[in-house]
């Protein structure tokens, strides 16, 4: 439920939004208008309606450059209706603009009670060609929060990581938090948790946190920090602090716990079952619960390619994992079987995936960690086709005469592919002038996948003038996808002003270049 | 829950794909592109997308009613309740007045305070109140991962009312008060 757009500065363009009344009744009337829009503390949208106490400094609207086709329509049951979104960035235009598009059931005419309305909310994200601006997204502060049952939920400890956003640019960020707890002069891991992905706007500052799932005693802990700025490592942040938690806990370790083999790779016939063995081991000195299941990989969903949905490709439908659950004593271990029974008909791709999740809890409920690996179903009579696109590189400004590339790369192959991907700055004659890898983190990409990839560069050593990128990314094909993109440096005005750059796609000259994406 | 059990207030929206060239360059002209194809749709589960304010003849207990919802889709989705408007009560707790939702009859206001539970059960069970702790027009937004659980987390709106919450804190008139409120549904 998010619109994004790409055009240069003083384009006109439109982009179709549509609503569908997934009722089977009569037709649905639904409301739209355009509203100023903000973001929460956990990532989340928010609308601000005209006149609210909202502070939006640090923020670029789009609202006074945008307009709707309608503002309100009738939508019969499962047929969708499309309004068309207008608007004209002003010349000066530089960076990322951000509106919101309210759709909503209005109030009857004469209500009785008191009428609960629907309401959606649609993001309008319009990401301006041409002009760098400054990336300036960072980790701010770390914390670590402990919830009673008084709270409502059952009662629990949470970990938090706080990242501003001082730039232009609409990052994406995810985070990863060791909190580890103080024994003597040593410092013991309790957990290792991830922070989800998801975008930030200029301007926005947000407190993005994880259940740790268990329940820890007051004491004196380290949060060790660490942010991923589109997908590039930031400063890591350490912080010593004195917990209040629950008085009656004790601290729950993450377990270990071993699957071998690390990953399931099953060769396939449609119609026939196969069988794998795993061994999982708990090699920690206590007993826990397992549960192991085979799920949906998350890259799977919501994508699609063609007519083929990301699900598609989803092995959980045919994984049986036996037994599921069960007891493993302090070193003890279990062998599992991971059945996998394909069908005779639908099985037409020649590679489907599942992830395989290994959770575990000590006896008192309290979360012993998850393992999680990759079920692979390879249907050999299907060939496999490794490809991929370069879907677009992006710049933003970093320190001096330093700037950040961001590429995204998508797999619209049929199988899993490890991308390696780097820019390199050309002459106009062709010659390589520069050249930088970019971070990835080198785990396989499932088809329909979409990665980016970022890394600074320094341009202090090219003289002012129209230059080539050529961002490639080597799949093990014969040879790297690859892109060319226009880089024009400007000169400074002062000698000690760092230069400006404008990265241009030739390719795509049109209104368009419209991506119509999620962002968690 | 069978669709038919729902209120057609189930609607769903996504922004269009809109019908562009594939990505094109020198160095290759692969006619593939792949579309995420984000979903957010909310659905009223039951009869009726009512929230009953009935005020009972003086001395009777104003019955609580709840309307169920369930949201479905494939990103993290935010959720939050507000009242159409406002209005001032003096209260046990904030004698100088508290801002409740407004419902009214015949010119007449109450107060009312929405409780919002999303998702209603299961991991991650939370809920927020209006008035809350926060300051705001809206309840706290409350989030789910939808593609965690199957893409489909069910939540409720409910309503507290009381025969004192008037802005005198006199008895109100009885009858069926009118009024709205607002879920907002956006994904993130």
């Amino acid at each position: 439920m998010t619109m994004r757009a790409d055009p240069r500065p003083a384009q006109t363009f439109e982009i179709p939004l549509k609503i569908q009344n997934t009722g089977v009744g009569g037709p649905k009337r639904i409301q739209l208008r355009l509203v100023e829009l903000s973001q929460g503390d956990v990532g989340n949208w928010e609308l601000v309606e005209p006149g609210a106490d909202v502070d939006l400094s640090g923020h670029a609207s789009s609202l006074t450059w945008t307009s709707l086709s309608e503002d309100s329509v009738d939508i019969d049951p499962q047929v969708p209706a499309t309004i068309m979104v207008s608007m004209r960035p002003p010349a000066n235009a530089r960076g990322v603009y951000f509106a919101g598009i309210v759709a909503e059931t209005p109030l009857p005419d004469n209500p009785v009670g008191l009428v609960v309305r629907t309401r959606f909310l649609i993001p309008l994200i319009v990401e301006i060609k041409g002009r760098t601006v400054p990336e300036r997204v960072s980790l701010v502060d770390t914390s670590m929060t402990f919830a009673s049952a008084a709270a409502g939920g059952p009662p629990t400890t949470s970990a938090f990581i706080t990242v501003s956003n001082a730039g232009q640019t609409f990052s994406r960020v995810r985070g990863e938090l060791a909190i580890e707890s103080s024994a003597g002069d040593q410092w013991r891991v309790v957990t290792r948790v991830g922070i989800d992905e998801r975008g930030i706007i200029p301007g926005a500052t947000l407190i993005l946190g994880r259940d740790l799932e268990r329940r820890l005693p007051s004491g004196k802990y380290r949060l060790r920090a660490n942010l991923f700025v589109d997908g590039r490592r930031t400063p890591p942040l350490q912080k010593e602090i004195d917990f209040e938690g629950d008085p009656s806990a004790d601290i729950a370790f993450d377990n270990t716990l071993l699957l071998e083999p690390g990953n399931v790779d099953v060769k396939i016939v449609p119609g026939a079952t196969r069988t794998t063995v795993m061994r999982i081991a708990n090699a920690g000195s206590d007993p826990v619960q397992i549960e192991v299941l085979a799920a949906t990989p998350r890259s799977l969903l919501g994508v699609q390619m063609g007519e083929l949905l990301g699900t598609d490709l989803s092995a959980e439908p045919w994984v049986r994992i036996v037994p599921s659950t069960f007891s493993l004593r302090a070193n003890g271990h279990q062998n599992v079987r991971v059945i996998s029974s394909v069908p005779d008909n639908g099985a037409d791709q020649p590679n489907y995936y599942a992830d395989l999740v290994l959770s575990g809890r000590y006896p008192n409920g309290q979360s012993a960690g998850e393992t999680t690996s990759t079920i692979h179903l390879a249907n050999s009579s299907v060939p496999s086709s490794a490809a991929g696109n370069v879907e677009s590189l992006s710049a933003a400004e970093a320190e001096g005469s330093n700037f950040i590339f961001n590429l995204d790369f998508v797999n619209v192959g049929n199988v899993d592919v490890i991308p390696i991907a780097k820019v390199t700055v050309m002459s106009s004659g062709g010659e390589a002038l520069l050249s930088q890898a970019l971070s990835d983190d080198n785990t396989p990409l499932l088809p329909l996948s979409r990665r980016r990839f970022s890394g600074e560069l320094s341009l202090a050593s090219i003289e002012p003038g129209d230059y080539s990128v050529l961002a490639a990314v080597d799949i093990g094909a014969e040879q790297p996808i690859s892109r060319r993109y226009l880089l024009s440096i400007a000169a400074p005005e002062g000698s000690e002003s760092a230069p400006t750059i404008s990265l241009t796609d030739p390719a795509s000259d049109d209104a368009g270049s419209l991506d119509v994406n999620k962002d968690g | 829950m069978q669709r038919s059990d729902r209120q057609l207030i189930a609607l769903c929206a996504a922004a269009a794909l809109f019908g562009h060239p594939a990505l094109a360059a020198d160095e290759q002209d692969v006619p593939v592109t792949i579309t995420v194809v984000p979903t957010a749709s909310i659905a009223i589960i039951g009869t009726t997308n009512l929230l009953y304010l009935e005020i009972p003849p003086a001395g009777s207990t104003i019955p609580a009613s709840g309307v169920n919802f369930a949201i479905t889709g494939n990103a993290n989705a935010s959720v939050t309740a507000e009242p159409d408007s406002f209005v001032s009560i003096p209260t046990f707790d904030y004698p100088t007045g508290e801002s409740m939702g407004r419902a009214v009859l015949n010119g007449n206001p109450v107060g009312y305070r929405l409780r919002l539970d999303f998702p209603a059960v299961g991991p991650g069970a939370a809920s927020s109140r209006l008035p809350g702790y926060e300051d705001g027009p809206t309840t706290p937004p409350l989030a789910a991962n939808l593609m965690a659980t199957g893409g489909t987390r069910n939540g409720r709106i409910h309503l507290e009312a009381s025969p004192d919450w008037t802005p005198t804190g006199g008895l109100p008139l009885p009858g069926i008060y009118v009024g709205s409120v607002t879920i907002t549904v956006t994904a993130f």
